[in-house]
C-alpha cells in the first residue's frame, strides 16, 4: 500500500477531471462533437459574447453549469464521506447513512417553508445539518469508542426522523408552490443548475476541501480511535469539533444543489483509498477528485439513458452505492469486524 | 523527578477508582505498576499521560503540570504503548508507525524528510523494516506491539508508559519487550513505566514497584520489600511462595492456593486491570 | 417447518391477495345498488363536485376536501384531504365520518382508509384521464337519481368536444409542451391535460411516453422545441420560464406563447365535463390563436 504523493494525485486527478466534464458537454440528447465543445467555449472563458448555434446554447448555457455543479456537488460528497469516516472511524458512514444529508434537507426545506432566501436557509441547512450529525455522535459513543452497529443504527434513525420532520413541515404548508419546490429540493438531481448559486458553492467548496486538507494529519490520526488520537498528541475535541463542521457544511453545499444524492460519499472513499492509500493528504484531494468524476458520470446517464427522459439522480447513486455496501458489510462480518 | 503524581484521585461517575494514590518515577528508572485486576491501574496510567482528569491531585513532568501542558506538548515527552491499538483502517506498517510523528509536526505542516527519517530510524530500532509496507491488519501479536513501541519512539518521548505490553506475547516476545524496556530507561534522562501481571518479569527488570489493591497504593518500593508473602496473600488473595531464582538473582512468586482466610473482598471495580 | 415452506406463502399471499381485490362487502355503492338517493355526500375530489354542481345536484354535498374551489361550495364544511405533492396523504377520516354521511366520493388511494367501514363510497380513479368523465357522471346520475340531467349534461359535452374537433380538423398539430408544477414534469398519455391538449389540435412532446408523469430533461424539451409552452396555475411563471438556461431557444419562448392556467380557471385540471370548457376557452385559443372564436351558442 503505497502511499501516492498529493501533487500526482492533484494533477492526475485535475486531467481526469478535464476529461470527465468535457466529455460529459459532448454528450446529452444532441450529440455535440468535440471539436464544436472546444470552439465554442473560448467564448465563456473570455467572456465574449456567444454566438446563437445550438451547440452554443447546449454546451454553455446548459451543460456547463450543470457539469460543473455536478463535479462539486461529487467533490463535496466524497470530501464529506472521507471526513465522517474518519470521525466516526466508520467505513460503511456517508452523509446519507448517517442522516446528515437529510437532517441537511429539513433545514432547506424549512427554510422554504419558512420563506427564507437562499443563503439564509443554506445556513438554516448547515446548523439542522450539524445538529443531526451531533446526535449520532453523542449516542454512539461509548467509553469503549463508536462501534460500527451503533453509529450505523443511530445513523439510519436519525435519518428517518428528519425525513419524518421533513414529511411535518410538507404537511403543514399549503401553498402548492412551496411544496412542489420542497418536492424538487428532496428528489435530488440536477436539472436546472443555473450559475448563481455555483458563484457561492464552488467557492465554498474549495475552502472546505482546503482546511480539510489542512487537517489532513488530524484525520489521520481520528481514524485510529480517540483514545489513540489522544495520547499521540491531537486535541480531539478541537480536532473532531472541526471536522465534523466541514463535513457538514460540505453535505449542506452538496444537498442545497443537487438534494440527497445518497452512496457518493459512501463509495468514493474506499475506491480512493485503494488507489491512494489511507493518508487523508492524498486522499482528501483524490476523494474530491474522485466524487466529482463520479457524479458527473452518473449525472451524463441520467440525461441520456432513457431520452427524452431524465433519471432521478439519487435513483442511479442507489443503484450503484447499495451494492457496493452489501459487499462492504458482508466482507466486514466475514472478518468478524464487531468492534 | 521525572514524573511526579501528587495524591491522584479519581472517580468513574460515582464509582471511585483512585484513591490518594502517589507515583515517582525517577529519571532512568524502570517503575513496575502491579496489583490485582481492578486495581486501577490501567486508570491511573491515563491519568499520568492526562487522558483522565482526576478529581483531585496532580501530575508533574520535571516542573510543569501536565494540565497546563497541551496535548502535543505532553505527547513530546511522553509515549504511551497501549494495551489495544488496532486501526479501524487497514494501514501499512509505516504509515501507523508515522503517525506518532503528530506531536513533532508543525500545526498545518505535512510530513517531511525528517519525519521519514525518524519514521525509518523507529523501525529499524523494532526490527521492522521489512515490514513497511504490510498491512498493521496481517501482523501477528508481538509483531503488532513491536509496532506500537515503534510509533510511540516516533514521538521521541523522554517517559514511556507500557500497559499490559506482555499479554498474549510468546516467550521470546516478552522477553524482547521487557529488554526493551529498560534499555530504553538507562539511554540518559529517559524512564519507563509498566504496568504488569507477571510478577516474575516485574521483579526482574523493574527498580521500583507500586502496588496496588482496590484504588490506592499499597507499597512502594524494591520488587523484594514489595512482592512478599504477607502482601500477596493480603492483596492478592493467594498463598504463595516467594523465592529467589537461581539463574537471575531476581525474586520470582510460585502461587500455591486461594487464601482460606481471605480478608482480600475485593469490591467490583468498572475499571478491570 | 410447514409454515415456512414457499408452497404456504404462495397460497397465503394469493388468499391475501383475492380477498383485498374482492368488492368490499359491506359497500353498497360498489355493487351499484345503492337504494334511496344519497343525500348527505361527502365529495373528495373536486371533479366529482364539479359533476355534482352540473348535475343540479349540489344540495346533498355536506362537506368538500378543504381546498375545493368549486363554486357554491364555500359554505360547506371543509375537510383536509392532502393528496398533493408528498409524503402526506392525509385525510382526516374521523372529521369524514363524524358527519355521519350516507356517500362518499373519493380516489381509489383513499381505499385503505375509508373501505370496509359500512359507509356507501364511490371511488374514482386516481389516474382520472377523459375516459374517467363520462362513467363517472353515468354513475353519479344512477345513484343520484338524475339520469336524464346526466345525459343532458353529457351530450353536451360531447358536443362541444365534436364542435373543438371540427374547428381544429384542418389545422397542422402543433408541439405543446405542459409542465405539471414541477420543472421537466409533464402530462402522460392518458392523463386528463394529455387528452385535452389533444383535443384542442396540440401534441405533447413527451410523445408516447408510458410513464403518466414523465420527466423530461431540460435539453430534451429544447431539443424538441415546443411551440406552445401550458404551464399549471403552481408552475414557476413564464417570466421565469423564460429565464432558465438554453430556453431562451425554444420556439414558444421566442414568440411569447408561454401560458400559465391561473389559479382561478383551472378548469383543466380535474375530471369533469367542466374540463372541456378549459379546453376550449383556454387550450384552443393558446395553440391555435389564429382560430376564430366559436360560433356563439344558444
Amino acid at each position: 500500500m503505497r502511499a501516492r504523493n498529493p501533487v500526482n494525485v492533484a494533477i492526475l486527478g485535475l486531467v481526469a477531471a478535464i476529461a470527465a466534464i468535457a466529455l460529459s458537454l459532448c454528450i446529452g440528447v444532441i450529440h455535440v462533437p468535440i471539436g464544436e465543445v472546444a470552439r465554442v467555449l473560448p467564448d465563456f472563458v473570455m467572456g465574449r459574447d456567444r454566438e446563437t448555434s445550438m451547440a452554443s446554447t447546449l454546451v454553455l448555457e446548459m451543460r456547463l453549469p450543470r457539469a460543473v455543479g455536478a463535479f462539486f456537488v461529487g467533490a463535496a460528497l466524497g470530501s464529506a464521506g472521507a471526513m465522517l469516516q474518519a470521525l466516526l472511524r466508520d467505513p460503511l458512514a456517508s452523509p446519507t447513512l448517517i442522516g446528515t444529508a437529510q437532517a441537511s434537507a429539513f433545514g432547506r426545506v424549512l427554510g422554504v417553508f419558512l420563506g427564507m432566501s437562499y443563503v439564509g436557509s443554506l445556513l438554516l441547512s448547515f446548523l439542522t445539518a450539524v445538529a443531526g450529525t451531533l446526535i449520532v455522535l453523542v449516542i454512539a459513543r461509548s467509553r469503549r469508542g463508536m462501534p460500527s452497529q451503533a453509529v450505523l443504527l443511530t445513523g439510519v434513525n436519525v435519518g428517518m426522523l428528519f425525513a419524518a420532520l421533513i414529511g411535518l413541515v410538507q404537511y403543514m404548508s399549503t401553498d402548492e408552490g412551496q411544496l412542489s419546490r420542497m418536492v424538487l429540493l428532496l428528489l435530488g438531481g440536477l436539472w436546472q443548475v443555473t450559475w448563481p448559486p455555483l458563484a457561492l458553492i464552488v467557492p465554498a467548496t474549495l475552502v472546505c476541501i482546503g482546511a480539510g486538507l489542512l487537517l489532513s494529519r488530524h484525520l489521520d490520526l481520528l481514524s485510529l480511535g480517540e483514545d489513540s488520537a489522544l495520547r499521540l498528541g491531537m486535541n480531539t475535541r478541537s480536532s473532531g469539533t472541526a471536522v465534523l463542521l466541514l463535513s457538514c457544511l460540505l453535505t449542506s453545499l452538496a444537498v442545497s444543489i443537487a438534494g440527497i444524492v445518497a452512496f457518493v460519499g459512501l463509495v468514493v472513499p474506499h475506491a480512493a483509498r485503494r488507489l491512494v492509500g489511507p493518508a487523508h493528504r492524498a486522499l482528501l484531494p483524490a476523494c474530491a477528485f474522485l466524487g466529482g468524476i463520479l457524479v458527473v458520470a452518473v449525472d451524463c446517464v441520467a440525461r441520456t439513458a432513457l431520452p427524452p427522459n431524465e433519471l432521478p439522480l439519487g435513483v442511479l447513486t442507489s443503484l450503484v452505492g447499495v451494492p457496493f455496501f452489501l459487499v462492504v458489510m458482508h466482507s466486514m462480518v466475514r472478518e468478524g469486524a464487531t468492534r | 523527578m521525572m514524573l511526579s503524581a501528587s495524591q491522584i484521585s479519581f472517580d468513574y461517575g460515582r464509582v471511585p477508582v483512585l484513591a490518594d494514590v502517589s507515583l515517582d518515577i525517577a529519571e532512568g528508572a524502570v517503575c513496575g505498576l502491579v496489583g490485582p485486576n481492578g486495581a486501577g491501574k490501567s486508570t491511573l496510567l491515563r491519568c499520568l499521560y492526562g487522558a483522565l482528569r482526576p478529581r483531585k491531585g496532580v501530575v508533574m513532568f520535571e516542573d510543569r503540570d501536565i494540565a497546563a501542558l497541551s496535548r502535543k506538548e505532553i505527547a513530546r515527552r511522553i509515549g504511551v504503548v497501549p494495551q489495544h491499538g488496532h486501526p479501524y483502517f487497514a494501514v501499512s506498517v509505516g504509515h501507523f508507525v508515522g503517525m506518532g510523528r503528530f506531536a513533532r509536526e508543525p500545526l498545518l505542516g505535512g510530513f517531511s524528510k525528517l519525519d521519514q527519517e525518524s519514521v525509518r530510524r523507529c523501525l529499524a530500532e523494532m526490527d521492522l523494516d521489512h515490514l513497511e509496507q504490510r498491512s498493521v491488519a496481517e501482523l501477528s501479536g508481538g509483531e503488532f506491539r513491536r509496532v506500537l513501541i515503534a510509533q510511540a519512539l516516533a514521538q521521541e518521548p523522554r517517559l514511556l508508559l507500557f500497559d499490559e505490553p506482555i499479554q498474549q506475547l510468546d516467550l521470546l516476545h516478552q522477553l524482547e519487550v521487557m529488554e526493551f524496556a529498560r534499555s530504553f530507561a538507562r539511554r540518559g534522562g529517559t524512564a519507563t513505566l509498566v504496568v504488569l501481571h507477571d510478577l516474575g518479569l516485574a521483579a526482574r527488570y523493574c527498580d521500583s514497584l507500586t502496588l496496588m489493591h482496590q484504588g490506592r497504593v499499597v507499597m512502594t518500593g524494591p520488587p523484594e520489600q514489595v512482592l512478599t508473602e504477607e502482601t500477596i496473600r493480603s492483596t492478592w488473595g493467594v498463598r504463595a511462595v516467594v523465592e529467589r531464582n537461581r539463574a537471575t538473582g531476581t525474586i520470582q512468586v510460585t502461587p500455591l492456593a486461594p487464601a482460606r482466610d481471605s480478608a482480600h473482598g475485593s469490591q467490583p471495580n468498572p475499571e478491570h486491570t | 417447518m410447514p409454515f415456512a415452506s414457499p408452497l404456504f406463502f404462495a397460497l397465503l399471499s394469493a388468499a391475501i391477495l383475492a380477498f383485498g381485490c374482492s368488492p368490499d362487502p359491506t359497500n353498497p355503492a360498489a355493487n351499484g345498488s345503492l337504494g334511496k338517493p344519497p343525500m348527505r355526500i361527502v365529495a373528495l375530489t373536486v371533479g366529482s363536485v364539479d359533476s355534482l354542481a352540473l348535475l343540479g345536484q349540489l344540495e346533498r354535498v355536506i362537506a368538500v376536501e378543504e381546498d375545493c374551489f368549486v363554486p357554491g361550495t364555500e359554505h360547506l364544511v371543509k375537510i383536509r384531504n392532502d393528496d398533493h405533492s408528498g409524503p402526506s396523504k392525509a385525510l382526516n377520516v374521523e372529521a369524514v365520518l363524524a358527519l355521519h354521511p350516507d356517500l362518499i366520493i373519493a380516489k381509489e388511494d383513499l381505499k385503505p382508509a375509508l373501505e370496509n367501514r359500512g359507509i356507501a363510497v364511490l371511488w374514482v380513479s386516481s389516474s382520472g384521464g377523459l375516459d374517467t368523465v363520462i362513467p363517472l357522471v353515468e354513475q353519479l346520475g344512477r345513484s343520484l337519481g338524475a339520469v336524464d340531467r346526466a345525459r343532458m349534461v353529457l351530450d353536451s359535452m360531447r358536443e362541444k368536444m365534436a364542435s373543438i374537433e371540427r374547428r381544429v380538423a384542418g389545422l397542422p398539430r402543433v408541439r405543446v409542451y405542459y409542465e405539471a408544477g414541477k420543472p421537466g414534469r409533464t402530462a402522460g398519455r392518458g392523463t386528463l391535460v394529455d387528452d385535452m391538449i389533444r383535443l384542442a389540435g396540440g401534441d405533447s412532446i413527451a410523445g408516447d411516453s408510458p410513464l403518466a408523469n414523465p420527466l423530461l430533461s431540460s435539453e430534451a424539451i429544447v431539443a424538441l422545441d415546443p411551440e406552445v409552452i401550458v404551464l399549471s396555475p403552481w408552475s414557476d411563471s413564464p417570466e421565469e420560464v423564460a429565464l432558465r438556461p438554453g430556453w431562451s431557444r425554444i420556439s414558444a419562448v421566442i414568440h411569447g406563447r408561454v401560458h400559465r392556467i391561473s389559479e382561478e380557471n383551472r378548469k383543466l385540471q380535474y375530471p369533469s365535463p367542466s374540463c372541456v370548457d378549459g379546453c376550449e376557452s383556454m387550450l384552443v385559443p393558446w395553440i391555435h390563436p389564429s382560430l376564430a372564436p366559436p360560433a356563439e351558442r344558444k
